[in-house]
C-alpha cells in the first residue's frame, strides 16, 4: 500500500538483535524487537507548546540502527486513523548502539537530533514509529477509546511540564501503560540512570507558609529515587538556600537518613529557624555521587517571611445594605502599587483577580476589594471609585463559624503566587452587618455599624483616666460591659481581672494581652450574680518599666427571689 | 459542761458564717465582746446592755467613690438588746442606703439576735419607692465556754428578698480566746450557696491600758491588717487597715460613745 512497505530493508540492528527476542513466557512488548524504540515523549510543556515537544528514540542492541525511512507520525485519539506524518528519516540519521536519537523543536535542550514541528496534541492521542518494512510501534497515551492508538492499556497523560517516559529505558512491559509513566523531560539522557536522586517537583512546602520576621519556619519536601539501584541511607545530601533582595543565603545543609529502594520516596523535614525578611525564594538541592539526571536535582518555593506590601485591614463578611462582600487593604510598601497584580482568596482554591480601579495605590492608600464594585458604590456613593476594585471570580466568605472556631479565611497573594497576608476571623460576636476591622493590633467589630471603607477605623474619644468601664451598671444575666483603658506607654501588657468587695478574685475577662496605649474591650458579664465588684487594670509597658495598677467599681443588679 | 451550750450555737449557725462586712463594719480588735455595729453588721447582739453611740467610715480599697459611712444606736435593758444604724456606701450611681435594726437577748455567758438590713440604691432606675430595695434578714449567737474562749456563728443572709445585697455573704463560725492581755481570733467563711472556697481569718491582739493593737490575716488572696482602739472614758476610736495585693488598702475607722468596756 505504502512505498515503505514494499521498499523494506531490515535495518541492520534488527538482524543482529533477533537472538535477543523475548522469552515466549514474557508479554509480547509493544515495540518490534531489534529496532530503536520510543523512549520518551514530550507533548505538553507549561504554557506555549512550540519548539518544546519531542520525542526520544533509543538504541537498546549493540549495533548502530539506522533511521532512514523510519516515519514518525501522530496520531488523533478522537477518530479511527487518523495518523499524521511528522519526520522521516533521511540517509545520515543513524542511532549508536545504546544511543538516542531526539526529533524535536528548536528550544528542545541539548539540540535534537532532528528539527521538526511535531505540533504533538494532549491526550488521549498517540505517537506511532513506522518502519521501512512495516514493522511499527504505538505509544498511546490518555484515556484511548480506539486499540489502534496504543499497545494494551495507553500510557497515563502526563501533567504539563512532564514528559511520558519509558521506565526503565527499555521496558518492555506488555502495555503503553505499564512502560511509559510521567517524569521530568531528560531529551537525550537516560530516562532511569542507574542512580538518580530526584525532588518531587511542585512539592516543597514552607510551614508557615509566611513566617513572621521573629518566628522560625520548617520546609518540607519529598525525594524519589529514580534510579536503578538503591541509594544507601545518608548517601544523599540536602542543602537549603535562599535568595531575595537581600542577596543569596545558605541555611543548611543535611545528609538524608532514609535509604531508598528503586522507586521509593522519602519525605524530608528542615528546620530552617528565622529567614531573611521578605520575599524570597528558597532553593533546595539534593546530591547524589553517580546522579546521572541533574535536572531533577534542584527546585525552589517562593514564600514571604513577614508581613507583605498589600496588608488586610478590614473585612466585611456579612453585610446588611446590599453592597456586597468586600475586603479593605492598605499599602504599606512605601511605594506605589498595582491592586490588580495581586489575587484575593477565601479557604478555598480559588483566586479572584481585582479589576475596574483606576492607577496605582498610593503608599499608605487604602483600597477596597468588593465582591460587587457597583452595589459597593451605590450603597457608599461618596467612596472613590478608583480605589474600588471588582474581584472576579469572589470567593464568599463564610457568616458563621465551623468546629475549628473559625468561620474563613481572607488569603492575599502576589500574582506569582506568593503569600502576601492572611487573616482567618471568627464571627462569634460580631453583630449582624458589622465589619471586622484591624484595631490596635486586634481584629474586633467596627465602631461604626456599616464599617469605614477607605477609612481608617473611627478613633476612640480621650479617656479621663487610665481605666474606666461603661456602663458601670449592669443587669444580672449576661448584660455585657465594656472596658477602655488608656496607657502611658505606646504599647503594653495588660489583663482586666474582677473581683467582689471582699477582695476575692471571680473572674478574668482579659488574660494578659499585648495592646497599643488606647483601647477598649467589650465583656459579657455571663453568669456573675449580682454584687459590688471591682474591676482591676493590672498593665507593664513593653520591653519593661514601672507596672500601673487602676481599680473600678462595677455593680451587677439582680434580684434576690 | 460549758461547751454544750457553744455545740448548740454551731449547730444553729448551719454551714458556719462570719462574712466579709459591708454596711456597718467596724475597726475591731480580737475581743469577747460586740458593738451596736457588730450587732447589725453580724447578728451577735452584745453581753452588756449598756447604750452606745458608734460612727463608722470605711474607705475600700482607696477608691474615692466607693466609701461607707455609718451611724449605729445600741442598748438594753436586763437581758434584752437592740441596736438600730443608718448607713450609705458609695457615689450616687453606684451606691445604695441601708437600714439596719438587731434584735436578741445575751448575757454574760451567751446570746443570740436577728439582724435585718433593708438597702435602696441611691439612684433607682424607675424611682419606685420600692425601685432598687432590698431586705435581708440573718442571725448569730455567741457563748462562752471557758476558759476565756468564745464561740461564735453567724448567718447574717438567712433570708433575703428585693435587690440582692452587694456583696453577698456566707456562713461565719469563728472563736475569740482572752489570755491576760493577749486575745486572738480565728474564724472561717463558707462561700454563699456553697460556691467556691472558704476563707479563713486569724487575729492577734493585746491590750496595754486603754490601748488595743491587733494584727490579722486573711487568705483568698493572703492579706494582713493592722488595727488600733484606744479608750478614753466614755470615748473609744478605732482604725484598721487591711492590704490586698491587687486592690490596695481598705481603712475602717471608728467612733464610739458609751457602750461597754472590752
Amino acid at each position: 500500500v505504502f512505498p515503505w512497505v514494499r521498499a523494506a530493508i531490515p535495518p541492520a540492528c534488527a538482524v543482529l538483535a533477533l537472538p535477543l527476542a523475548p522469552h515466549a513466557a514474557t508479554p509480547a512488548p509493544c515495540s518490534p524487537a531489534g529496532r530503536a524504540i520510543v523512549a520518551e515523549v514530550f507533548y505538553d510543556a507549561t504554557g506555549d507548546d512550540t519548539g518544546w515537544e519531542f520525542v526520544e528514540l533509543y538504541n537498546p542492541v549493540g549495533v548502530p540502527c539506522p533511521l532512514e525511512g523510519l516515519r514518525l507520525e501522530a496520531g488523533d485519539g478522537a477518530g479511527p486513523g487518523r495518523w499524521t506524518l511528522r519526520w522521516t528519516g533521511s540517509a545520515g540519521d543513524t542511532i549508536p548502539p545504546r544511543g538516542r536519537f531526539v526529533v524535536g523543536g528548536a528550544r528542545v535542550d541539548p539540540p535534537p537530533g532532528a528539527l521538526a514541528t511535531l505540533d504533538l496534541q494532549n491526550g488521549p492521542d498517540a505517537v506511532r514509529l513506522v518502519w521501512p518494512d512495516g514493522a511499527a510501534e504505538v505509544v498511546g497515551y490518555g484515556p484511548l477509546a480506539l486499540a489502534e492508538y496504543a499497545c494494551g492499556d495507553p500510557a497515563g497523560d502526563a501533567p504539563a511540564g512532564q514528559s511520558l517516559a519509558r521506565i526503565p529505558d527499555d521496558a518492555q512491559g506488555g502495555s503503553n501503560a505499564l512502560d511509559f509513566r510521567a517524569a521530568s523531560p531528560s531529551p537525550g539522557r537516560a530516562n532511569q540512570p542507574a542512580r538518580d536522586a530526584g525532588l518531587i517537583a511542585g512539592a516543597l512546602a514552607l510551614d508557615p507558609e509566611q513566617p513572621g520576621e521573629a518566628g522560625d519556619a520548617r520546609l518540607a519536601g519529598w525525594i524519589e529515587n529514580r534510579g536503578g539501584t538503591g541509594i544507601a541511607a545518608n548517601a544523599i545530601g540536602l542543602s537549603v538556600a535562599t535568595r531575595g533582595a537581600f542577596g543569596t543565603s545558605d541555611l543548611l545543609a543535611s545528609p538524608l537518613g532514609d535509604s531508598l529502594a528503586p522507586g521509593d520516596t522519602a519525605s524530608f523535614l528542615l528546620a530552617l529557624g528565622r529567614l531573611p525578611a521578605g520575599k524570597q525564594s528558597i532553593l533546595v538541592r539534593v546530591a547524589l555521587a553517580g546522579d546521572g539526571a541533574p535536572g531533577n536535582d534542584a527546585d525552589s518555593l517562593l514564600a514571604r517571611v513577614g508581613a507583605g506590601p498589600l496588608e488586610i485591614t478590614e473585612i466585611q463578611f456579612h453585610p446588611a445594605g446590599g453592597e456586597g462582600e468586600w475586603v479593605e487593604v492598605r499599602n504599606r510598601s512605601g511605594v506605589p502599587l498595582d491592586p490588580a497584580r495581586y489575587t484575593l482568596a477565601d479557604r478555598g482554591a480559588a483566586r479572584g483577580v481585582p479589576a475596574g480601579g483606576t492607577g496605582p495605590l498610593a503608599a499608605e492608600s487604602l483600597a477596597v476589594l468588593a465582591q460587587d464594585r457597583a452595589a459597593l458604590l451605590a450603597r457608599f456613593p461618596a467612596l472613590d471609585p478608583a480605589r474600588i476594585w471588582q474581584v472576579s471570580p469572589w470567593a464568599a466568605l463564610n457568616n458563621a463559624n465551623d468546629g475549628s472556631g473559625l468561620a474563613d479565611a481572607v488569603v492575599l497573594r502576589d500574582d506569582d503566587g506568593t503569600r502576601c497576608g492572611r487573616v482567618d476571623y471568627s464571627a462569634a460576636g460580631v453583630p449582624a452587618g458589622v465589619p471586622l476591622e484591624l484595631r490596635d493590633g486586634e481584629w474586633l467589630p467596627a465602631r461604626v455599624a456599616e464599617g469605614t471603607p477607605l477609612m481608617p477605623p473611627s478613633a476612640l474619644p480621650a479617656l479621663a483616666g487610665r481605666f474606666a468601664i461603661a456602663p458601670r451598671r449592669v443587669r444580672a444575666g449576661g448584660a455585657e460591659a465594656r472596658f477602655s483603658w488608656s496607657l502611658p506607654w505606646p504599647r503594653g501588657t495588660i489583663a482586666i481581672e474582677i473581683y467582689d468587695l471582699a477582695g476575692r478574685r471571680v473572674a478574668r475577662p482579659l488574660p494578659e494581652t499585648t495592646v497599643s496605649t488606647r483601647g477598649e474591650r467589650a465583656w459579657p458579664t455571663g453568669d456573675l450574680g449580682p454584687g459590688l465588684y471591682l474591676a482591676v487594670l493590672r498593665a507593664r509597658p513593653e520591653g519593661g518599666g514601672d507596672p500601673l495598677t487602676e481599680t473600678v467599681a462595677l455593680r451587677i443588679e439582680g434580684e434576690a427571689p | 459542761v460549758r461547751l454544750a451550750p457553744a455545740l448548740i450555737a454551731l449547730a444553729f449557725a448551719g454551714p458556719a458564717s462570719l462574712a466579709g462586712a459591708q454596711d456597718f463594719a467596724a475597726p475591731a480588735p480580737p475581743a469577747a465582746t460586740s458593738s451596736a455595729a457588730a450587732f447589725l453588721e453580724d447578728g451577735l447582739p452584745p453581753a452588756r446592755g449598756a447604750a452606745s453611740f458608734e460612727a463608722l467610715a470605711t474607705s475600700w480599697y482607696g477608691l474615692p467613690d466607693l466609701a461607707t459611712r455609718a451611724v449605729a444606736l445600741g442598748g438594753g435593758w436586763r437581758a434584752a438588746r437592740a441596736a438600730a444604724g443608718f448607713s450609705q456606701t458609695g457615689d450616687p450611681e453606684l451606691g445604695w442606703s441601708a437600714a439596719g435594726l438587731g434584735l436578741g437577748l445575751a448575757g454574760p455567758e451567751a446570746g443570740g439576735g436577728l439582724r435585718a438590713v433593708v438597702r435602696r440604691d441611691r439612684l433607682p432606675r424607675s424611682g419606685g419607692a420600692l425601685d432598687g430595695a432590698g431586705l435581708e434578714v440573718g442571725g448569730a449567737a455567741w457563748v462562752r465556754a471557758g476558759a476565756g474562749l468564745t464561740v461564735q456563728a453567724s448567718a447574717p443572709q438567712l433570708w433575703e428578698r428585693g435587690r440582692e445585697a452587694p456583696l453577698g455573704r456566707g456562713c461565719e463560725i469563728g472563736a475569740t480566746g482572752a489570755m491576760d492581755d493577749l486575745a486572738f481570733r480565728l474564724a472561717r467563711v463558707s462561700p454563699r450557696g456553697g460556691a467556691g472556697a472558704a476563707r479563713h481569718e486569724a487575729a492577734l491582739g493585746l491590750a496595754a491600758g486603754g490601748l488595743r493593737v491587733w494584727l490579722a490575716a486573711r487568705d483568698q488572696p493572703l492579706r494582713g491588717a493592722l488595727g488600733l482602739a484606744a479608750r478614753a472614758g466614755p470615748i473609744a476610736v478605732a482604725a484598721a487597715v487591711e492590704s490586698h495585693p491587687v486592690l490596695g488598702e481598705t481603712v475602717r475607722i471608728s467612733l464610739a460613745l458609751g457602750g461597754a468596756r472590752p
